[in-house]
Parts: C-alpha cells; structure tokens; sequence
C-alpha cells in the first residue's frame, strides 16, 4: 500500500475513532471508591501517608508473597507499613497506579495458574477488586488519566492479543490484536503504549507501539533475538532493549527507525542468556542493566549519545545472585535492584548518582513511588526505569 | 552545489504535459490537492509520538477489528 494510501486509512480511522471514544467517554462511569467490593484488605499498621515519598513494594519472598510494604523514601526508606492483600499469590507479575484516582493494581499468578489483577486503594488500603482476568496476565500499564489498564496474555500463552480494562472494574472493554506471548507494557511519559512479547514466529523480535486513541499498531524491529525487557526515554524517542542471547543491549531511535547493538566485554560461561533488568536514570544520562541469574553485577551505560552508549561501570551486587529487575525512584537518586525471581534475597538500593549501595528492602521486583502532598496523590512512579526528561518538540 | 539538476537532464527530460479544458485541469488540481491534504494527516502513530516516525505500521483495528474480531490487517506484507 503506498504511503498516501495507508495516510488516508489513517485518516478515516482516526474519524471513525474519535467519534467511538466519545461515545465510549460518555458511558464510562468515574471511577469511585464506593465501588469496593472485597473485604482481603487488613491493614496491619494504621500509618496513613499525608505527605512525603513512598515507595509501595509488592513483596516476593515465599512468606509474604502479594503484600505490599511501603517504604518512606525520604526517612532512609524506612518501612512504614507492611499492607496484607490478597491470597494465594504465586508470582507477582506487574504494578501500576494512578495519580488521578489513588488506586493501584497488581498483576499476579495464583498456584493454579489463573491471571489475576486486584485494585487497592491507597487511601484506605481497601482491596476493592480482586478478579480473574482472562485468558491470563502479565506486566501491566495503566493510562494517564487512570481509566484504562493494558493487559497482556501472559508471556507462556498463546493469545494474539491484549486486553484493555476499565479500570474501575476490571471488565475488558477492549483486544488488540498483533502477536502472541505478550509480556512487558509499559505507558511511558510521552507514550504511546509500548508491548514486548516472547513470540517466536519471529513476530517477538519486534517491540510494538500501540497508539492509545485508534489503537492503530506499529513496530520497529527486527531485533537481533526475541525481545526481553525495555525502557523507553522521557520523549519516546530512544528505547533500550534486552534481547534474548545478545550479552548487552540494543537500542532503537523510533525517529528512523535504526538500531543499534551496544555488546558487553565478556559473559559468563555458557550462553549469554537474557540480561533482565533494564532502566534510564530519570535524567537520562545512564542506563541501568542488570545482569543474568547468576551473575550479581549490575552494568551502568553512559547515555551521552544513545545511538553509541559507553559502559561506565559494572556495579557489584551484595547478592551473590543476579538480578531481575530495576527501576529507580522520581528524583533519580536511588536505583532498586530487586533480586531473582521470587528469590528471597533482599531487594538492595543503590545511590544512583555515586553507584554506591545504600540499603536493602524486602525482596521485591514490582515497585512503584507513590507521593503525598496534603493527604492527597500527587505523583507515581513506574515500575519501569522510564527516562524523565521531557522538551518542548522541535520539530 | 545547485538544488536543480545538471542541465543535461532538464533538456533531456520528456515533458508529459496534456493541455486540455480548464475545466478539467480544475478536477485535477481538486485531487491533487485532496491528496496533498491526506498525505499532510499525520499517522496515529506520528500523531501520539509528536514526530514523524519510520516505524512500521502493522494493523489499525479500528478498519475492522472490535473487542471479539482480529484486525484487518492494512500493510499486509507479512502480519
């Protein structure tokens, strides 16, 4: 099809589009806590957030599998509260939350292997819904406005699809269509939806973007191996990706289209695996990697010219294991480094400026900032180490 | 260096210009410039990213595709 062409199916879906959302806008209901329908919720400490910088945890160890600890970023991340949720909690898969409406949502695997999301109030600490989300689930995303959460199918299934929930009640409003095994979405700031899976058709070599108002979907790629997690610059302009078999990262300019390899020295023995956990200081001068299961480094990238990144350091971990994921806090002071999969190692805070470890938390790999001003919400994190620099366009 | 071309080309070039009525010059400048207009719509894609992209564009569901239905797809080469 030329150009032209695909402009004006554009255009006529973009029309058809605008006229849905409205109408779609018109009969959605705000979200509202009055909707709570679940009694799981027991809070164990009454200490209420009024103002400060918390980062809420949803803790992995086998023993407090689902909890979520809240840590006062600001009071040396001490633990404030420690919030009991939900049970039967056998792998946290995601977290996302909304400033508008104070809720947040953690995806999960029971022991029977049924996906699940349930909402939590953050001013009470109220489970209000706790649902089956079918056909499954895995790293969730939610949209600005805190109305919709994008959901994949679960990196081990083999949906062709996304779901698109209301938020307010878990109901599927919405499937997107284009590859099967999704994994990872991330919303970053400057969007649009971005989605990983772990097909291999070869459609999971491609990372995929999803524009949250036609749900029209495009992609870049082909990378080099089947994509593990990414981390999308505050501009959506550059992404870093893992990629399954490659010991470093690629990393894509979504302007042209171009990628490029950036290769670590040397791995240890046997296959390089997938490197995991990936993240942009929120100042984008860095990228964060971690390492493979076994091998506790971190790998610290110079992001000077994201099309030609430069190894700065490679960080020890206390662990002696390697990591899974890592995402940083809003101001970009601290790194959390959280530890293998529903490891009970600790989750261990670096000093993101200096490099230097700072402290340990329970073990947790889905992490999100949640600040107060006056009682009320005024920002979130992501579980996502998600660039945060945002410019005016020039183009 | 000239933004035109060498001189060679401009005198060897085959000119396709039809003369005909106004009035259908006048049809042909409506339509050139309903797809000039067209071509100037940014994509979704371009219109979420703020910039012009080269990504690829795979399948807009809204051309065909609901809550139930796959997408139809519109590039079509190999989705």
């Amino acid at each position: 099809m030329t150009n032209v062409m695909h402009r004006f199916a554009c255009a006529v879906a973009v029309a058809t589009v605008t006229i849905g959302l409205a109408a779609r806008s018109a009969g959605a209901a705000p979200p509202t806590s009055s909707t709570s329908t679940s009694t799981e919720s027991a809070v164990l400490a009454a200490y209420e957030p009024r103002t400060g910088r918390f980062l809420y945890a949803v803790n992995q160890a086998a023993a407090t599998r689902g909890s979520i600890s809240v840590y006062d970023i600001g009071a040396g991340h001490r633990l404030v509260k420690t919030i009991e949720t939900v049970r039967d909690v056998d792998d946290v898969k995601g977290i996302a939350a909304s400033t508008a409406t104070g809720w947040l949502y953690v995806a999960y695997r029971t022991r029977s292997g049924v996906g699940m999301i349930y909402c939590l109030n953050v001013y009470d600490d109220a489970v209000l819904w706790n649902r089956a989300i079918d056909p499954d689930i895995d790293r969730l995303a939610i949209h600005p406005s805190g109305e919709l959460l994008y959901v994949p199918t679960w990196e081990g299934g083999s949906a062709d699809f996304i779901n698109v929930l209301d938020a307010s009640t878990g109901d599927v409003v919405r499937k997107v269509y284009f590859s099967n095994r999704s994994h990872d979405t991330l919303f970053p700031l400057s969007g649009p939806l971005f989605q990983a899976t772990k097909a291999e058709d070869e459609s999971g070599k491609y990372l995929y973007l999803i524009d949250p108002q036609s749900y029209a979907v495009s992609r870049i790629g082909p990378y080099a191996g089947i994509l593990g997690p990414y981390a999308v610059d505050g501009m959506s302009r550059y992404v870093v990706n893992n990629v399954t078999d490659l010991w470093g990262m690629q990393v894509a300019d979504l302007k042209s289209g171009r990628i490029v390899t950036a290769s670590l020295a040397e791995h240890p023995p046997g296959e390089p695996g997938l490197l995991h956990g990936i993240g942009w200081t929120p100042d984008e001068r860095e990228v964060w990697q971690s390492s493979s299961a076994g091998d506790p480094h971190v790998y610290v990238w110079s992001m000077r010219d994201p099309m030609a990144p430069v190894l700065a350091e490679r960080v020890s971990m206390k662990s002696r294991h390697g990591a899974h994921w890592l995402t940083f806090d809003i101001e970009g002071n601290y790194a959390y480094v959280t530890p293998n999969k529903n490891s009970d190692d600790a989750t261990e805070i670096f000093d993101a400026h200096t490099h230097k470890s700072v402290g340990l938390i329970g073990s947790s790999e889905d992490m999100i900032e949640i600040d107060f001003a006056d009682g009320k919400v005024s920002r979130v994190g992501d579980q996502y180490g998600v660039g945060r620099v945002v410019r005016p366009s020039t183009n | 260096m000239s933004a035109l071309p060498p001189k060679a080309d401009i005198q060897g070039r085959v000119w396709n210009v039809r003369h005909g009525p106004i009035a259908d010059i006048s049809a042909q400048l409506f339509i050139l410039n309903f797809v000039v207009a067209v071509a100037a719509v940014a994509s979704p894609l371009e219109a979420a990213l703020g910039y012009a992209s080269n990504v690829e564009m795979v399948s807009d569901p809204d051309l065909g595709g609901g809550v139930d239905s796959p997408p139809r797809c519109i590039s079509g080469d190999d989705q």
